[in-house]
């Protein structure tokens, strides 16, 4: 047998919901086997306060999920409060057999993105498009990560990875992840919230060359306690290419995927930390949210937006982005919107303009 | 005017009032949903299983609008939240239990009812064709 069941079944073309059962039956037994001939190499990372240790049995995988945590790794012995367990088949030579040959059993039946009805403390997903197995076992705090082969694992992927099982595992623990952007200065951070293209990253990176600090610029987290605070997961950044050479020389040879944007029509995407680890912060205390609005002028301005407005912005993408969300994160989001001032952030022409504008709305106060 | 009773879809649409205002995603088909005041006046009336008769009546009590407006704006919201599923008509009636209010209670201006759909997530959620693995089996597809 091949390393995989070569038998020709029909794959429905979208995300699958995968049973407790599937991991029992298939998954455990596979990984059993996995650990008893590889050693991994073993990662430890802060995230938003969390001890979260990565096991990687693939060098490859190593390579690709390991830089967009750089500036949030640590060395500790503490005992972890998530374990995640990281590996392909091709490289590792171990066998892993799908989830819907076992259709009824190992899948839900029905659309993932529907209420989440978390029976067993576990959740499971296979993602389409990315191929990408993600598991969470939350009594026995483990995940598991798995793709076929490591070599077709997304640029996408690398520049925010395990988006999937971070969710899951932050929601738990009143940490939010979410899409959008985070810049700081003055001890202080504002949250940019739009659909895609609509000037995000590019205001984040421009707020960076500004001298001002970057917790992210896609996938961001945000904690709700007295102090409601942002925090960096992934120190990537993703541009358009022509935006990057356009707006950004400095990074163009720094572009981590060059190779790969023609291929897979993908962003660029820009690791960090090694360029400009004193402005990547962990966290910092949310001031404000901005929703960026392209504008045709010269200056950039910042105007009040309505609460509504500001839900509009954030959470539908973040509901549908991040697969198996509990609904109740709309309300705990809401929680965030209702105690944190809105603003409109109508970028004009000159990028430079709009990172001073937003580093004097965070001096002045507002 | 009809009695019947409407409720939430709740295994559909989640919703989310801030500043009088709301936001109701589908989460089936992607579609989202901001609902003005009055038309949240509506959606919060469904909540509690209520009747475009009923509804009307809140809207005479608390708002400057007469019978007729009052009623073709309620109808015309349910129409709507009903063809995106977002709310079920139960089946059965209800008898109305709003009364006219007495006179000499301040009432608000009346916005007529509107909301407005957002479709820029669907595309995501409704692609979906099939196929086949490819010969090196699961995950590679074709």
């Amino acid at each position: 047998m091949g390393i995989n069941n070569p038998a020709s079944h029909i794959v429905i073309n979208k995300h699958l919901r995968i049973t407790k059962k599937y991991f029992d039956e298939i998954v455990l037994p596979a990984f059993n086997d996995l650990t008893s001939s590889i050693s991994p190499v073993r990662k430890i990372y802060d995230i938003a306060g969390k001890t979260i240790c990565m096991n990687f049995y693939s060098e490859k995988l190593l390579e690709k999920m390991s830089k967009a945590f750089a500036h949030i790794e640590k060395d500790s012995a503490d005992t972890p409060d998530l374990t995640i367990y990281i590996w392909d088949s091709v490289s590792t030579k171990t066998h892993l057999a799908s989830p819907w040959l076992n259709q009824e059993e190992y899948t839900y039946p029905g659309e993932v993105n529907a209420k989440t009805i978390n029976l067993d403390s576990f959740l499971g997903i296979y993602l389409n498009g990315e191929e990408t197995l993600n598991l969470y076992d939350e009594k026995n705090n483990t995940a598991y990560f798995w793709i076929y082969n490591a070599d077709n694992l997304l640029y996408r992927v690398s520049a925010s990875p395990l988006r999937s099982i971070l969710n899951w595992f932050l929601s738990k623990e009143g940490v939010h992840l979410m899409h959008g952007a985070v810049i700081g200065f003055n001890g202080k951070s504002i949250l940019l919230t739009a659909k895609g293209c609509s000037g995000k990253s590019t205001t984040a990176l421009s707020c960076l060359f500004s001298g001002m600090d970057y917790l992210g610029d896609d996938y961001v987290a945000i904690k709700y306690s007295d102090v409601i605070t942002t925090h960096c997961i992934f120190s990537s950044a993703k541009l358009s290419p022509q935006s990057l050479y356009g707006s950004f020389p400095a990074l163009q040879d720094k572009i981590w995927n060059e190779n790969g944007m023609e291929k897979e029509n993908e962003k660029a995407i820009v690791f960090l930390m090694e360029l400009y680890h004193r402005q990547i912060i962990r966290q910092a205390p949310l001031q404000a949210i901005m929703i960026p609005v392209i504008k045709n002028v010269e200056k950039t301005n910042i105007v009040q937006a309505s609460k509504i407005q500001t839900m509009l912005s954030m959470i539908p993408y973040t509901l549908f982005q991040l697969s198996l969300t509990k609904s109740d994160k709309m309300a705990e989001l809401k929680s965030i919107v209702e105690r944190t001032p809105c603003y409109f952030l109508e970028l004009g022409y000159d990028l430079n303009g709009a990172a001073e504008t937003i580093k004097s709305f965070l001096t002045n106060g507002q | 005017m009809s009695n019947k009773v409407y409720k939430i879809n709740d295994s559909k649409a989640i919703s989310e009032t801030i500043d009088g205002e709301t936001i109701i995603i589908n989460l089936e088909t992607g579609f989202y949903y901001s609902v003005n005041k009055t038309a949240t006046v509506i959606w919060n009336e469904i909540k509690n299983s209520n009747s475009i008769k009923n509804i009307s009546q809140i809207f005479l009590n608390h708002f400057e609008v007469d019978i007729n407006t009052a009623e073709k704006s309620v109808s015309e919201i349910i129409g709507l939240f009903l063809k995106d599923d977002l709310i079920l008509e139960l089946d059965s009636d209800i008898f109305p239990n709003i009364r006219e209010q007495q006179t000499g209670i301040m009432k608000e201006i009346f916005i007529i009812p509107r909301i407005e759909k957002y479709d820029d997530m669907a595309g995501a959620l409704l692609a979906d064709p099939i196929h086949d693995v490819n010969e090196d089996g699961w995950p590679n597809l074709k």
